[in-house]
């Protein structure tokens, strides 16, 4: 079991958006799972009149694990030292049932295809044993800080 | 299943608030919005342009990011909606300062929560 201070090693999110509590299993280069406890603390829930957990959130968390397996091999931990991860794509999400607090979100991730500095990963989310989301094909890719910052102001 | 129909487009403005604490932490040093968070504010301006009507999301159909989006950008999102009596379509196009950074389709159908 990984749990977040590891995890924090990996991936470079933070509180209030890091949003994985621990990894349960994970195959390098192929495939990881990992979970999330929602609960009614976060901020998310602070004005929210609705339980079930924004869909943004549980987008985030399962894109955050897909994140975890792409960088296993190659931590990230800084984006200001290292590179920043992009998503750039995603196809085929099926959104099932809602979350609400008091769930854990099982993410299951399997690399599609792995390029340079990009990888395809495809997955699912389930929620007290039901489908929460099936993600076909979810793009990420890794860039260098200073492709982003030219042309911004500093 | 009624033939489809195109509703009015509409544009909605999304204003970027670099106070949102969700920043602190996306990224420490470099501060970018997560690019899922536009899909929940297209899906919110949907829900809000069909109030009264129960809609549930149940696919992110298709979404390309262009370009990253920073605190304090100011993203126009063009939603256009076809409805073909029971789903409900919205593509939406989100521009900032006229360049393109996001293109993204959402399917809905009526109905409660799940």
């Amino acid at each position: 079991m990984i749990g977040a201070g590891q995890i924090r090693e990996i991936i470079p999110h933070r509180y209030p958006i890091l949003l994985i509590d621990r990894v349960d299993e994970v195959v390098p280069g192929q495939r990881l799972v990992a979970r999330k406890a929602i609960t009614v603390a976060e901020s998310a829930y602070r004005d929210r009149a609705d339980d079930a957990y924004p869909l943004s959130l549980l987008l985030e968390s399962w894109a955050q694990a897909a994140v975890l397996l792409a960088c296993w091999d190659t931590p990230n931990p800084d984006v200001v030292t290292g590179k920043v991860e992009l998503a750039t794509g995603i196809r085929g999400v099926r959104i099932g049932v809602s979350a609400v607090p008091g769930d854990v979100l099982v993410h299951e991730v399997v690399i599609v295809r792995a390029l340079d500095d990009a990888m395809i990963v495809s997955g699912t989310t389930t929620v007290n044993g039901e489908s929460a989301l099936v993600v076909e094909q979810f793009s990420v890719a890794l860039r260098d800080l200073s492709v982003l910052t030219a042309g911004q102001p500093s | 299943m009624s033939a489809p129909t195109r509703l009015a487009p509409e544009t909605v403005t999304i204003r970027i608030d670099p106070a949102d604490p969700v920043f602190e932490g996306h990224y420490p040093g470099f501060p970018i919005l997560p690019g899922l968070f536009l899909v929940e504010h297209v899906h919110q301006a949907v829900l809000a342009s069909w109030a009264g009507r129960q809609l549930r999301v149940t696919a992110l159909e298709a979404v390309r990011f262009r370009k990253p989006v920073m605190p304090g950008d100011v993203v126009r999102a063009a939603l256009s909606r076809t409805s073909d009596g029971t789903d409900l379509v919205c593509a939406a196009e989100l521009t900032v300062k006229g360049e393109r950074v996001a293109t993204l389709r959402l399917r809905y159908t009526e109905g409660g929560p799940r």
